[in-house]
Parts: C-alpha cells; sequence; structure tokens
C-alpha cells in the first residue's frame, strides 16, 4: 500500500511540474466556464415579462391593467390565471400579477384590492428586480387612484394590497446549464488525454520496458496510474463546481454523494477510454491525433454547450450515441435538478458500460513495447 | 552451480534468425562480455535472459532458477540496464531512484547508488537536465537498485565519448567489489577486452567463439606484429628468411613482419641488420586483438 501510495504520489508529483498540462487541465476549463458563463449567462434582461390574469374584469381593474400596459419596463401578456401560472413554471414569464375577484368591491367598502404577485425565485437577481419593480409600480397606481378615481380612499397605501408569492421554475438558466457541461467536458478531456499520452510517452521512451523488467506487476501500475489521473480530475471538478457555486451562483440542489459518485464513474469511463488510446496508439503523435479526434466531435455534438432541444433531429441523435451526452445530461440532473442516482440509472449504466468496455479491451490489447 | 545457464536459444522474427542456438554459461561473480558487431542478435540474447522476450525454443536458467517458469522471482535478483533510457519527465535522479526502489521487495538507497555511480552532485536534478553519460549513469544506478546477483548492462558505452566511456568502465570494474555477476553487450573491442573476465563472440546470432580474450587470441589469432625501420633500406627477400617470419609488409621506409614466435623473429631482425649493415630502429610489436579475432573468424571487421 505504502509503495502503491509512492507510485501514485510521484504521477501527481509530475502532473504537477507540467505547467503546460496544468494549464489545459486547470486554467482552460476554469476560462472556458467563464467566457460561457459570461457571454450566454447574462440574465438582466432589459425587460420583464409579466403575465396579468384580471380575475375581476372591473373598471378599475381594467384602468390598473392599462397602466401597465404603458409601462415600458414589463413586457405584459394577458391570460387566465391557470395559462400564465404554467408559462410562469415553464420560465417563460418572470412574474405574475392576478388582481383578485372583488378587487373593486373592496376599494367602494373602503378597503383594500387584493393583489398576487407569484415571481420566479430561480434566478435570484431577475426576482428581486422583478418584485422591487412590481410594488413600486402598484404603489404608484395606488397613488394615483387615491388621488383621481377613489377619493374616499384613506391613504395610498390601503388602496391595493399585494401579496407576493414566489415560485420556482423548473427552467435551468444557462449557466445552470453550462456548469455540469463543462464539469462532463473536462472529465473527458483530462481522462482521455492524461492516460493516453503519458502511457506512449513511456512505451516511447523505453520506461514500460523497464518496469516490465522489475517485479512490479502490470495491474499494480496501470492502477496508481489510474488512481492519480483520478485524483487530478476531482481536483479539477471541485475547482469547476467551486467557481460555478461563487460566481455564478449556480444552484447546486442534489446530494453531494451522489454528485461525487457521478463524477467519479464519468472520470473512470473516460479514463479507460484514454487507457484504451494508448494500448491501441504506437506513438505519442497518433495517441494524441486519436484523442482530439474523439473528444472534438464529443465536445460539439453531446449537447454539453447547448440543449439538445436546439440541435437538429440528426444531430441530437448523434448526440445519444455519445458517452459524454449520458455524463452531462446525468450530471445536470444530479446537480442542478436534485435527482437522485436511481432517476439517472440509464444513463449511469450506459457511461459505466462503455468504461467497462474500454478498460477491458485496452488491458486486452496492452503493449509494454 | 553457473549464475547463468543458456542451452539452445533460438529466437526468430519472421525469416530472420534473430538468435540461432545460443548456449553459454555465465560463471558466478564474472563479468562476461557479449561481443559483435550491430544486428548480431545480442540484445534480443539478453532481453530474452531478462524475461523481457519469449524464446522460440531453448533453456535458460539463472542462479537455478528457470525463466519461464520463475519469472517473477528472476526479477528480484537481476538488475537490467536496457539500451533507451529511463526517462520520467519531471523527476529527479533522486525522485526517480527512489521510484523505481519501491519495485522491489528490497532496495537499496538512492544516495548509496548515486554514490557508486559517482552521482551524487546530481541528485535533486531533473533527467532532462544531464549529459548522455550522467544519463547512462542513472541508468546503471536503476540497474543496481534492487541489489541485484546478476546485472545485466546493454551498450553501456555506446554513443559516448572515450573519457566517459571511461569513466563507466570504472563504474563497472567497481561491481567486481560488489561481487556481482556482470552481463555486458558490447561492439566495442577494447570494452570488451579492459573489462571481461571472459567473452562470447557473436555474429549473425551464433555465438563463433568463448573464452578468455587471451584465450581467443591465442587460439584464434596468435601472431603478433613486429614493425620497424631499417637504414638503409633492405630487399623484403632478405627480411622473409628471418625465422619465423610469415608475412612480410613494407610501406614508407618501414616493415612489418608477421609471426607466431616473436622472440625467434626479433633475433632475426637484429642479426638481418648487422649482416647488411644496416640499423634497425623504431621497433614496435603488436599483438593480436579480439578485432584480429574477429576479422578471422567472420573475414569481416566488428564496426563497418
Amino acid at each position: 500500500m505504502r509503495k502503491f501510495a509512492k507510485f501514485v504520489g510521484a504521477s501527481l508529483k509530475m502532473t504537477y511540474r507540467e505547467k503546460v498540462a496544468l494549464f489545459w487541465m486547470f486554467l482552460f476549463p476554469v476560462l472556458l466556464m467563464l467566457l460561457l458563463g459570461t457571454i450566454f449567462g447574462r440574465t438582466g434582461s432589459a425587460s420583464i415579462t409579466l403575465g396579468v390574469a384580471d380575475l375581476d374584469n372591473s373598471q378599475v381593474t381594467g384602468v390598473i391593467t392599462k397602466r401597465l400596459d404603458g409601462i415600458s419596463a414589463f413586457h405584459v401578456t394577458r391570460g387566465s390565471e391557470a395559462a400564465l401560472r404554467k408559462q410562469l413554471n415553464d420560465g417563460k414569464l418572470n412574474a405574475i400579477l392576478v388582481l383578485n375577484k372583488g378587487f373593486q368591491e373592496s376599494l367602494f367598502t373602503h378597503k383594500p384590492g387584493q393583489a398576487t404577485i407569484y415571481v420566479d425565485k430561480s434566478s435570484p437577481t431577475v426576482s428581486q428586480i422583478t418584485s422591487t419593480a412590481l410594488n413600486q409600480v402598484m404603489g404608484e397606481i395606488g397613488i394615483g387612484m387615491a388621488k383621481q378615481a377613489i377619493p374616499n380612499a384613506i391613504g395610498p397605501s390601503d388602496v391595493i394590497k399585494v401579496t407576493e408569492k414566489s415560485v420556482t421554475s423548473s427552467d435551468l438558466r444557462y449557466v445552470d446549464f453550462i456548469v455540469p457541461g463543462v464539469v462532463a467536458l473536462t472529465l473527458m478531456t483530462s481522462g482521455m488525454f492524461g492516460l493516453s499520452i503519458a502511457f506512449v510517452n513511456y512505451r516511447e521512451k523505453g520506461i514500460l520496458r523497464r518496469i516490465k523488467v522489475s517485479p512490479l506487476p502490470l495491474r499494480r501500475f496501470i492502477g496508481s496510474e489510474l488512481v492519480s489521473a483520478l485524483i487530478m480530475t476531482l481536483i479539477q471538478a471541485a475547482i469547476l463546481l467551486l467557481i460555478g457555486w461563487s460566481v455564478f451562483k449556480i444552484h447546486i440542489n442534489g446530494n453531494w454523494f451522489y454528485i461525487a459518485f457521478v463524477i467519479i464513474l464519468g472520470a473512470a469511463c473516460f479514463l479507460a477510454g484514454g487507457f484504451l488510446v494508448a494500448s491501441l496508439c504506437r506513438t505519442q503523435k497518433t495517441a494524441e491525433m486519436a484523442t482530439n479526434a474523439i473528444t472534438f466531435p464529443m465536445m460539439f455534438l453531446s449537447g454539453v454547450f447547448f440543449p439538445l432541444a436546439i440541435l437538429p433531429a440528426f444531430l441530437a441523435f448523434i448526440a445519444k450515441c455519445l458517452p459524454l451526452y449520458y455524463l452531462g445530461d446525468a450530471l445536470r440532473k444530479v446537480m442542478i435538478q436534485g435527482k437522485s442516482l436511481i432517476n439517472v440509472s440509464g444513463d449511469l449504466a450506459v457511461i459505466a458500460a462503455v468504461g467497462l468496455v474500454c478498460f477491458a479491451a485496452a488491458v486486452k490489447l496492452f503493449r509494454w513495447e | 552451480m553457473p549464475a547463468i545457464q543458456v542451452t539452445d536459444l533460438h529466437k526468430n522474427y519472421g525469416d530472420v534468425k534473430a538468435v540461432d542456438g545460443v548456449s553459454f554459461e555465465v560463471e558466478d561473480k564474472e563479468i562476461f562480455g557479449i561481443l559483435g558487431p550491430n544486428g548480431a542478435g545480442k540484445t534480443t540474447t539478453l532481453e530474452i535472459i531478462e524475461t523481457l522476450r519469449e524464446a522460440d525454443s531453448g533453456e535458460i536458467f539463472l542462479d537455478g532458477m528457470d525463466v519461464r517458469r520463475d519469472a517473477r522471482k528472476i526479477k528480484e535478483i537481476i538488475g537490467v540496464q536496457l539500451q533507451t533510457t529511463v526517462f520520467f519527465d519531471n523527476l529527479s535522479v533522486y525522485e526517480t531512484i527512489d521510484l523505481f526502489g519501491s519495485f522491489y521487495k528490497t532496495a537499496l538507497t538512492p544516495d548509496e547508488l548515486l554514490e557508486t555511480v559517482g552521482l551524487k552532485e546530481k541528485r535533486g536534478n531533473r533527467l532532462n537536465e544531464l549529459s548522455g553519460g550522467q544519463h547512462k549513469r542513472v541508468s546503471i544506478a536503476l540497474a543496481l537498485v534492487n541489489d541485484p546477483r546478476i546485472v545485466f548492462l546493454d551498450e553501456p558505452t555506446t554513443g559516448l565519448d572515450p573519457q566517459v566511456r571511461r569513466n563507466i568502465w570504472e563504474i563497472v570494474q567497481s561491481l567486481r567489489e560488489h561481487e556481482k555477476t556482470v552481463v555486458i553487450t558490447s561492439h566495442y573491442i577494447e570494452e570488451a577486452e579492459f573489462l571481461c573476465d571472459r567473452v562470447a563472440v557473436m555474429d549473425y546470432g551464433k555465438i563463433i567463439a568463448t573464452g578468455t580474450p587471451n584465450e581467443l587470441i591465442d587460439r584464434y589469432s596468435p601472431e603478433s606484429n613486429i614493425s620497424f625501420t631499417m637504414t638503409p633500406g633492405v630487399d623484403t627477400s632478405v627480411l622473409e628468411k628471418v625465422p619465423g617470419a610469415m608475412q612480410v609488409v613494407a610501406s614508407n621506409g618501414g616493415y612489418t613482419i608477421t609471426t607466431n614466435s616473436p622472440q625467434e623473429t626479433l633475433i632475426g631482425i637484429f642479426t638481418a641488420a648487422y649482416e647488411n649493415d644496416a640499423k634497425a630502429d623504431d621497433v614496435a610489436m603488436k599483438r593480436a586483438s579480439l578485432e584480429d579475432v574477429f576479422l578471422k573468424i567472420t573475414g569481416r571487421r566488428i564496426k563497418e
């Protein structure tokens, strides 16, 4: 065990001292995430999409809705409460204003009219702006009406009483989408590159042959290489999650144990893939080309950057043939949507199967020289 | 029991008989050389013994253990320096030796080994900062890391300049004091003559002669060459009558006589000079070398 740890330690040390590799392993994914998150993740939209359901359908409520239409900060959609609630849940609206039945009636009896706003809390900044803006607008309308339409009113705050309720839509923000995607992508690239290049390099230099004439068993050699690569990958994933959480405020709703499980399984799967490339390729050059040929299409076709829904059907089909799609999907569901491992068992099965097949083939085809 | 016993080893690569019926024994604590030109099959033979390759047929015993059956145990008691140098990027000399030591049940400390190969001052350097000769020394240190009974050195001085080669020779000589059995391959004649107790001469996958360097020379190329000048010059026919003279060659004022009995021939040369009123000078005698042995047996020089 101590000897195993020594080899793992030596491998880690070697990786740590390889500054170019460190850049690709740590800085690149972070930059990628920051870039994509900043470009596409901007959520402070110019206008707030507001659904208005007028249940009272009275003269007074008519005036209010008309006023709302005139405010440029709001993009108003009318509809039934049920229809609007559905749109809110789907993330198509930022908030709904419901003017309750009996609104006008209350005012005539010198009571405030009842209104409810539902605000989507899934993006904190937007919900805060929405809520502030709505309350302010309603207040202003109230003051206006207190002066003109309802002279009997006691004070402006008594005109409209707003009850705020929050809703979390099932829609993912792009940042929520991109962070698990970049983590999955990183697990793939560092897994594929981590082992394949090192192994082929060792073979080309004759290090593998030198190891072969020592009593070190093959399984211990491969095992320690795998473990050290796995450790590096987990550190990478942790850094990415930390940035996603601190910079982009992604909602990690999932169970940490599940998240770790999916990450380790995904890393192991792609390490096995890299190991297979190492067994198949003779030179470092061919190994690099093969790894690029495998990782590049996966990077763009697996739906880690964009939801499959926006891809043409045949590309979506291709994505579903690639293991990275399943890792991205599982990671997203477990991390953001808080699903359990059972919910993503299909994804996990695909990842595990690909990993096992690659590993078995790699061991079978392994060459010392 | 000999340290190494090789019997009728064969290894073919397609139609090429890389090793073609090789048999030899290496005694305990002996420095044994396998000498031959590039492509003679030296490295292949060595790698089969080292458990790196499998023979098509033949038997090998190391310390009485069968290479095919006891490979694992054998790996604990042998130390191997391969032709390719071991070179982990980003590990220091110390760390590399330390790491390889961890592959064995018992290992010497990196500092002891660096002392042996005279590389103490490079202990903290990365391997890519070392010269070719220092590299070779690291790979020799790695071959000694498990304090092996038998050490295999595959062309340890190829590509090194003469001074550095001398340094490596000293290290190999010192292994004698550590009571190691050493097998060394080389295509440098001087190296085999200088280092080895016994030498096997190999060509085209076969061992064509085995013995101590002196034995081989006595057996295959016992002649000595005596070169000298004579003023004034004499006709070569005079020198051909000198006792023991087998061949006389004249070239720019000098002569070379090849002889089997140098003492008689030397006396004969001076007698001939006296009788012809000439003066013999610059007399030098050179014994045959393993190079001549190789030339004699194969009709070729060892290095083309």
